[in-house]
């Protein structure tokens, strides 16, 4: 379990973030939502071990994070940033292969060119391995990207956790639920613990184990989707007016934004 | 990439003043590890090529290693292929350090120089380049992002710095040190002996193991800072590694042949375009192509205006300032300067 317990972080005297406890769980998909400016993707960058926190503790499978070096954490936690970009004309699969360097000395390289097909493969990326990133579209480079993460993390023993950030910003909405699908598919066949920050409401709905709602660097709620995306929270939260409607065919809400 | 450089080494060895056939030279290099090789060759030609020829093409040689690998070392860290030690000014601080060693060396630390012997002006290079490209990188790098305008525009600014230092070195200077010092700074291997490849090798070879080693780790920094370090790169170590090494490959190299531009921007990017961007290539390529490069310049220097010599740092200028802008071009085209 990776679990974050009473952190807060303070910048030049600024709090961003507030008494935050969680814990992302093997085998559970995490969605964070909040408005901009909310503290999300400085809570991921805490949990990966990017932030020191300024009160509190990070913990991996109760190990404080500070004592782990930067090779242990990057053996059991991928990191999917919000912008990325890399210098030089890459291939996509060598951009991948760079998410075997924490397994340096270890695989072979034929084993790792194997695990980074694979991983191009599932992120939907298989049919550009040998262009150049330059080439990509930012949907297709965001495939690449996190292909790449998955391939960090694949073929580790014990507990695995994948850290999103807005992961299916760039992706078209086939993309957007392929990528989701395989998400959700890597928590609860592959047991991966994953925190994924999400903007948009249905795509949360659909695939989270579980949503918190985050606010001005504090949590407002946690729990299953149909008990946190609720018309009272999401004014709350994101002081917009949300009607809520029961999906035709799944027990998942479906949420209209009325604005 | 080996084989070239070895091709140009022979040739190198027979270009000049006085000319010598590639397969003479072939004969003697095995005549002298020991094989019988056809006829012996006259007295005359042997001492040219081992006491002149030889360490002066050698020393190009690790020069041109030395500007490529540290080249290579600069992009990789600043991710872009407009870094280059003597556009980040680093070359310019290795100078000032050098000049400063000549002038005042005797006088304010002579106890010193003399314990340092020849590895004096190569020490201060480096230690004058180190300092320098750390001024540099710290005016250039905000919040863990390297502006390359900043970075060229600081290099500008301390390269200026520089240049104005040794000016007022050479206001100071006597006769024998102006010499001495003009000579040197417009770039040139014509003052190769056996002893400054003794000096100048050990320095070169340990920078470019340590800027070799590191090609994984600089191939993950390709994708960010954030990243590297979320991949289990040591990034501050990393940096200040790179930052060493360059120093000590490039500080070497200036002071051996004075300021001899650009060999460092055009290597790893000719590598690049031949085998792609991957680092554990580029990082030996670059080293392998900056040698050949040095040495062809400097075989060109010996002969278009033979017996008279160009300096070296002018024809490395010729043909890098069209490759620069042409560099520069396309980054305008990407939209990412």
């Amino acid at each position: 379990m990776l679990a974050a317990n009473g952190v807060g972080l303070a910048v030049d005297g600024i709090s961003l973030l507030q008494a935050i406890s969680i814990s992302v769980r093997p085998g559970r998909l995490l969605a964070v939502m909040g408005p901009n400016g909310a503290g999300k993707s400085t809570l991921l960058r805490v949990l990966s071990g990017d932030l020191p926190p300024t009160g509190g503790e990070i913990t991996y499978d109760n190990l404080p994070l500070a004592r782990l070096s930067g090779v242990q954490r990057a053996r059991c936690r991928a990191v999917v940033q919000q912008r990325s970009s890399i210098a030089y004309g890459f291939s996509a699969l060598q951009t991948v292969l760079i998410g075997r360097y924490p397994h340096g000395g270890h695989g072979t390289l034929r084993t790792d060119r194997a695990i980074a097909l694979r991983a191009l493969e599932r992120a939907g990326a298989a049919e550009f391995d040998s262009r150049s990133v330059e080439t990509l579209s930012g949907g297709e480079f965001a495939r690449v990207v996190l292909a790449r993460a998955l391939a960090q993390i694949d073929g580790v023993a014990g507990s695995r956790y994948l850290l999103l950030d807005e992961p299916t910003v760039a992706l078209d909405p086939a993309h957007q639920h392929d990528v989701m699908r395989l998400l959700s598919r890597m928590a609860h066949d592959e047991h991966v613990g994953i925190f994924v920050i999400l903007h948009d409401f249905n795509l949360a709905a659909r695939y989270a184990d579980e949503i918190m709602l985050m606010r001005a660097g504090s949590v407002v709620a946690q729990g299953a989707p149909n008990q946190v995306l609720i018309p009272e929270l999401i004014a709350q939260v994101f002081g917009v007016e949300a009607v809520v409607l029961a999906h035709p065919t799944e027990s998942r809400p479906v949420i209209v934004i009325n604005g | 990439m080996a084989a070239m450089l070895l091709a140009s080494l022979v040739i190198a060895c027979g270009v000049g003043a006085y000319p010598i056939a590639p397969s003479t030279i072939v004969r003697m290099l095995l005549q002298g590890v020991g094989f019988t090789a056809g006829q012996p060759i006259p007295a005359e030609q042997q001492s040219v090529i081992w006491s002149i020829r030889l360490p002066r093409v050698i020393l190009g040689a690790l020069i041109g290693a030395a500007l490529g690998v540290s080249g290579a070392g600069m992009q990789a860290l600043f991710r872009n292929p407009l870094a280059d030690p003597s556009l980040t000014g680093m070359s310019g601080g290795a100078a000032l350090a050098a000049t400063s060693v000549i002038v005042l060396g005797a006088s304010v630390a002579p106890g010193l120089a003399h314990l340092l012997g020849a590895a004096t002006l190569p020490l201060a290079a480096f230690a004058g380049g180190f300092a320098v490209s750390m001024v540099v990188f710290r005016l250039a790098t905000r919040a863990g992002h390297t502006s390359i305008a900043m970075l060229l525009l600081a290099g500008i600014a301390l390269n200026a710095l520089a240049e104005a230092a040794i000016g007022l070195f050479t206001i100071v200077a006597s006769d024998t040190q102006l010499r001495t010092l003009t000579f040197w700074r417009l770039g040139s291997a014509a003052g190769a002996t056996w002893q400054a490849v003794t000096v100048a090798a050990p320095a070169i070879i340990l920078a470019s193991v340590i800027l070799i080693s590191r090609a994984r780790a600089y191939d993950a920094l390709a994708l960010g800072e954030a990243e590297a370090r979320q991949l289990g790169v040591p990034v501050e170590q990393l940096k200040l590694l790179t930052l060493a090494g360059c120093a000590l490959a490039a500080g070497t190299a200036v002071a051996m042949s004075g300021m001899v531009l650009f060999v460092g921007l055009i290597a790893p990017h000719l590598v690049r375009l031949a085998c792609g961007p991957g680092h554990r290539v580029v990082m030996p390529g670059a080293m392998l192509i900056g040698a050949v490069l040095v040495v062809g310049a400097d075989a060109a220097a010996r002969s278009v205006a033979a017996p008279a010599e160009l300096p070296l740092g002018i024809l490395t200028a010729l043909f890098g300032v069209p490759f620069f802008i042409a560099l520069l071009l396309r980054q305008r085209e990407a939209r990412s300067l």
